[in-house]
């Protein structure tokens, strides 16, 4: 689903905005380090945050990652999650060896959120 | 029941930081996609036409969240949630505001007749800064 273009949009330091939907369906977003893993699109999160409450209630996801060089450039990628617990927090870490170049502090109730892209679009690619 | 923005949030918006919208699809998931945004007091103002995928989506639903990021430290960044009222521009006053804006001239292509200003009401505004 992904091509060479959208895939180094993945695979650079840029940042992801993740839109999920509130109990009275109206949208949230908010802003994600994310990588990809084959076809998925994988970030981390704690139990209880919004963004965990509002995917067990509704697992359908937009996201949007900006390349950070060229802002004109982004993805957007729609699709379902499934979840599972990271209790090592194996994905943060490695995230924040990405992004932060340094290891993640200790937190309980990670989780891994995998997107199961249906739909892939790219705007502004050269 | 209106939200107002902090100044470290007006700041974010007013720089050339590029913003994210999601949208409700008509099959009620989540939509979302990259523009330009300006601000008049603590309304968010950005531009489209009706026909768009967007547009299409906020006359059904006029619920938004907006979340803008500081490109140069993106641990920073705000979401703005509210509800969108329209108000046609077929001149194309907003597109040349935010090219001036971000790119520093007019948009200088023709907008169509039903290019819209929307306007972003707050009800709630969550700002994130993690060093």
């Amino acid at each position: 689903m992904f091509t060479d273009s959208t895939r180094a949009v993945f695979d650079g330091k840029n940042f992801g905005t993740v839109a999920t939907l509130n109990a009275d369906g109206s949208p949230h977003t908010s802003v994600v380090w994310v990588r990809l893993d084959g076809d998925d699109v994988l970030f981390s999160t704690l139990r209880g945050r919004k963004k965990d409450r509002n995917l067990a209630r509704d697992q359908r996801v937009s996201i949007t990652v900006v390349d950070h060089e060229n802002p004109y450039h982004y993805v957007e990628v729609r699709g379902s999650v499934t979840i599972q617990d990271d209790p090592a927090g194996e994905l943060i870490q490695e995230l924040s060896q990405k992004y932060f170049g340094k290891p993640w502090k200790h937190d309980e109730g990670r989780i891994i959120v995998r997107i199961s892209p249906e739909h892939v679009y790219e705007r502004g690619a050269h | 029941m209106g939200s107002t923005l902090p100044d470290s949030a007006r700041a974010l918006i007013d720089a050339k930081n590029f913003a994210t919208l999601a949208t409700v699809n008509a099959d009620g998931s989540p939509h979302s996609s990259v523009l330009w945004i300006t601000r008049d007091g603590d309304d968010l103002l950005f531009s489209t036409g009706l026909g768009t995928k967007k547009g299409a989506n906020l006359q059904r639903e006029p619920r938004v969240s907006i979340s803008v990021f500081d490109l140069a430290h993106p641990y920073h960044y705000v979401e703005v949630r509210g509800t969108v009222t329209f108000t046609p521009d077929p001149e194309g006053t907003l597109a040349d505001e935010l090219s001036l804006k971000y790119r520093g001239h007019p948009w200088n292509r023709p907008v169509t007749a039903e290019s819209n200003i929307v306007r972003v009401t707050p009800n709630r505004v969550f700002e994130h800064n993690d060093e």
